[in-house]
């Protein structure tokens, strides 16, 4: 038993952070909200180089064959960032489906590119009125209809673009015309694991958005002061915090546990995936909150760059489910098991 | 990152297993705090004493099995797993003896370590007074050296265990001079001593597991003193820091608390969403709490120590434990009202109440908050 991440993994995520601490700051992700539908994904080619999109990517489709668990510590840091490409979706979702379920040319096909950073996968819940982050701009969708997954180019969607709250998630209303030509799989297993595997490697850019809006909000305290005195000697707003941050690291370890068990193909992967969805949207909710709350009122304008972070929240925690119905689901199973 | 057990893991599971089912009662004790219950605990840790297993914790040349943090769960997630009865020596397997190793002489470890595996001795912990609960340095009960001896006056609250105890590791102030947390000296008392004096606390809960402890004018050895004089509140440290071992909460204990709620569900509310969620919101709360410790453990196993996590681990287990019970007693409707019989289905009024007691003993949630502010978070002190 050995619930830590190796060296090299640690290396990973320092690698990524320090790349987007200079590459992607408040500024830059405030311009991407500016471009709105007209971005085109620049940051993610950049993060390709650092073998981000490949991870999980086998090393005969020229990536680095590595698990989930290589990862966990990279989405945090793309979630501390909020960065504004689908990195799941691409980096996770995409490549685990394909490899999984692919035929070998739809692989050899696709596999390639997502490892160079080329291609930005989208994924769709359902072929009709779904709503989809980068709907009309990724370069292929995969799609869900009932048990079938498909794997849908840009000719064969419609897209109505969104205005999202954050405009750097580029919304649409999307339409998908599927036929033979489109199906990757009809086996109910490619569906689970899109829904397991995106719950987890959503799970991991919440927690890494928390660690953000501690930190934030932590710094606050430390040097905003009021009746002579720094916020953070008030003993309700530590509490406060230190709710917040007890949080953060339950969900942290949930999905820690998830990314191992989706990494190995563990039996127990979609239970603790959805633990850990649930636990961070709720650690990400909680923590915005209380963001907000103890930023005071500069924290409500848009010169502050506190709402970046909330608004991308606000989406995150909705991707892959939601925490009511991940709760319902597994209390459904827990019940029945009885 | 590895969750599976190494091959000599997976072979003390295996042994663990074995020898529980071989030995562990089949019917359940009677409560320690009766003449019959605490001879059947007695016997039943004698058992486990003669197989080595008192306390897997403890070094070898202690009489333990030498064991990491890791293989420790694994045990302790047997133990609950077979059923088997709580532990009657807890406070000395936990903390008077982890702290005699550390802090105590040869002679100290001699004449008390082995009478704690072998339950010839229990013992019970006299820190918390009247006036000092949270801020326990500022405990008062007095010790005044006199030769070679130290004479006790005062008195020690909330002492669980003490009606039957035989020993009682305390803190005591000898230099009222000092500053508060410098004149303090933590000391073995013998309870059978003369001027010790043991009153149960009637517990809001209709029962009584804690009691007052008095000292009255009590002879104790010098030799008693566990470290140096005056350098009480240190060794108290070292004893608190070890107060997570052999803990009996587990994750295991909760999913069976879980489980004991889940059976309490009526038929007609078995699909209502709002009850499945709160369901698994407890589900992924406990595999939080499962999850939280495993990371503590792999932390100790490789020799570090971490600060914060037993702080972090009180407060989620003791408030989401109040939680389930909350669901437990909703479940129950109108006899969550009754005072539990003896065999009522899971006893979960009084053992909610006894949960609500977990928010205030060892370090109530509020202190927890601060020493996490401080520590984890690095905010200064402040009220």
């Amino acid at each position: 038993m050995d619930f830590e991440f190796d060296e090299d993994q640690v290396a990973f995520g320092a690698a990524v952070r320090r790349f987007l601490d200079a590459k992607l700051p408040p500024s830059r992700l405030r311009t991407i909200w500016d471009e709105g539908q007209g971005y085109r994904h620049e940051v993610w080619r950049e993060l390709a180089g650092l073998g981000v999109a490949g991870s999980l990517v086998d090393e005969a489709h020229g990536g680095s064959g590595g698990r989930l668990t290589d990862l966990v510590l990279v989405l945090g840091e793309l979630g501390t960032h909020a960065v504004p490409e689908p990195a799941v979706e691409t980096a996770v979702v995409a490549p685990l489906v394909l490899s999984g379920f692919g035929a070998p040319a739809l692989q050899q096909e696709w596999l390639p590119q997502i490892a160079a950073g080329d291609t930005i996968v989208a994924v769709a819940a359902r072929p009709e009125g779904a709503r989809v982050p980068d709907g009309a701009t990724a370069d292929v969708t995969l799609v869900r209809s009932g048990h079938e997954v498909h794997l849908v180019r840009p000719q064969r969607v419609t897209a109505r673009p969104l205005a999202g709250a954050d405009p750097s998630r580029r919304l649409a209303e999307c339409d998908y015309r599927l036929d033979d030509s489109t199906l990757v799989t009809v086996d109910p297993a490619a569906s689970l694991l899109i829904d397991t595997a995106g719950a987890a490697g959503t799970a991991a850019l919440l927690v890494g958005l928390c660690d953000r809006l501690v930190d934030l909000t932590r710094e606050h305290l430390l040097t905003r002061q009021q009746f002579g005195r720094p916020l953070a000697e008030f003993q309700v707003l530590k509490h406060r915090l230190v709710d917040v941050a007890v949080a953060v690291e339950a969900a942290r370890s949930l999905t820690w546990n998830a990314g191992y068990r989706v990494g190995v193909g563990d039996p127990g992967a979609a239970m603790a995936a959805r633990a850990a969805k649930a636990a961070a949207s709720e650690a990400a909710s909680r923590a915005g909150a209380a963001a907000l709350q103890l930023h005071g009122g500069i924290g409500f304008t848009w010169e502050h760059d506190l709402h970046l972070w909330l608004q991308r929240a606000m989406s995150w925690e909705r991707s892959f489910g939601i925490a009511r119905e991940l709760r319902a689901q597994m209390g459904a199973e827990l019940l029945e098991a009885k | 990152m590895d969750l599976t057990l190494t091959p000599d893991q997976a072979s003390f599971q295996d042994e663990v297993r074995t020898w529980l089912r071989a030995h562990v009662p089949t019917e359940r004790l009677a409560s320690p705090g009766t003449p019959e219950g605490l001879e059947q605990h007695r016997s039943w840790e004698r058992t486990m004493f003669e197989a080595g297993l008192a306390a897997v914790h403890w070094p070898r040349e202690h009489g333990g099995r030498g064991l990491g943090p890791i293989e420790t769960s694994i045990f302790y997630d047997e133990y609950l797993a077979a059923g088997a009865p709580d532990r009657l020596n807890r406070l000395a397997l936990g903390l008077a003896g982890p702290t005699l190793i550390e802090c105590g002489d040869e002679a100290q470890r001699e004449r008390w370590l082995s009478n704690m595996l072998s339950c010839d001795e229990i013992w019970c912990q006299g820190f918390s007074e009247p006036g000092a609960g949270s801020d326990l340095a500022s405990l008062r009960t007095r010790g005044v050296v006199d030769g070679d001896r130290l004479r006790v006056d005062g008195q020690k609250i909330w002492t669980s265990h003490s009606q039957f105890a035989d020993w009682i590791f305390a803190l005591v102030r000898t230099d009222p001079e000092a500053p508060k947390h410098r004149g303090i000296t933590f000391v073995m008392i013998d309870r059978h001593s003369p001027g010790v004096d043991v009153r149960p606390i009637r517990q809001m809960n209709h029962s009584s597991s804690f009691a007052e402890v008095y000292f009255d004018d009590v002879e104790v050895p010098l030799e008693n003193v566990v470290g140096e004089l005056n350098d009480g509140w240190r060794v108290a440290m070292v004893a608190l820091t070890n107060e997570r071992s052999s803990n009996l909460n587990t994750a295991a204990h909760f999913e069976r608390l879980l489980g004991e709620v889940i059976d309490l569900v009526p038929p007609e509310r078995r699909r209502d969403p709002r009850i499945a969620a709160e369901i698994g919101r407890f589900h992924e709360e406990i595999e939080a709490y499962r999850y939280l410790t495993l990371r503590t453990l792999t932390e100790l196993s490789k020799g570090r120590r971490p600060g914060i996590q037993s702080s972090m681990g009180k407060l989620w287990w003791s408030e989401m434990q109040t939680r389930i019970h909350e669901l437990g007693l909703e479940m129950l409707g109108d006899d969550a009202e009754l005072l539990d019989p003896a065999d009522a289905p899971g006893g979960f009024v009084h053992r909610y109440w006894l949960g609500r007691a977990a928010h205030i003993y060892a370090g109530s949630n509020e202190i927890q908050r601060n020493i996490i502010a401080e520590r984890w978070l690095g905010l200064p002190k402040g009220r």
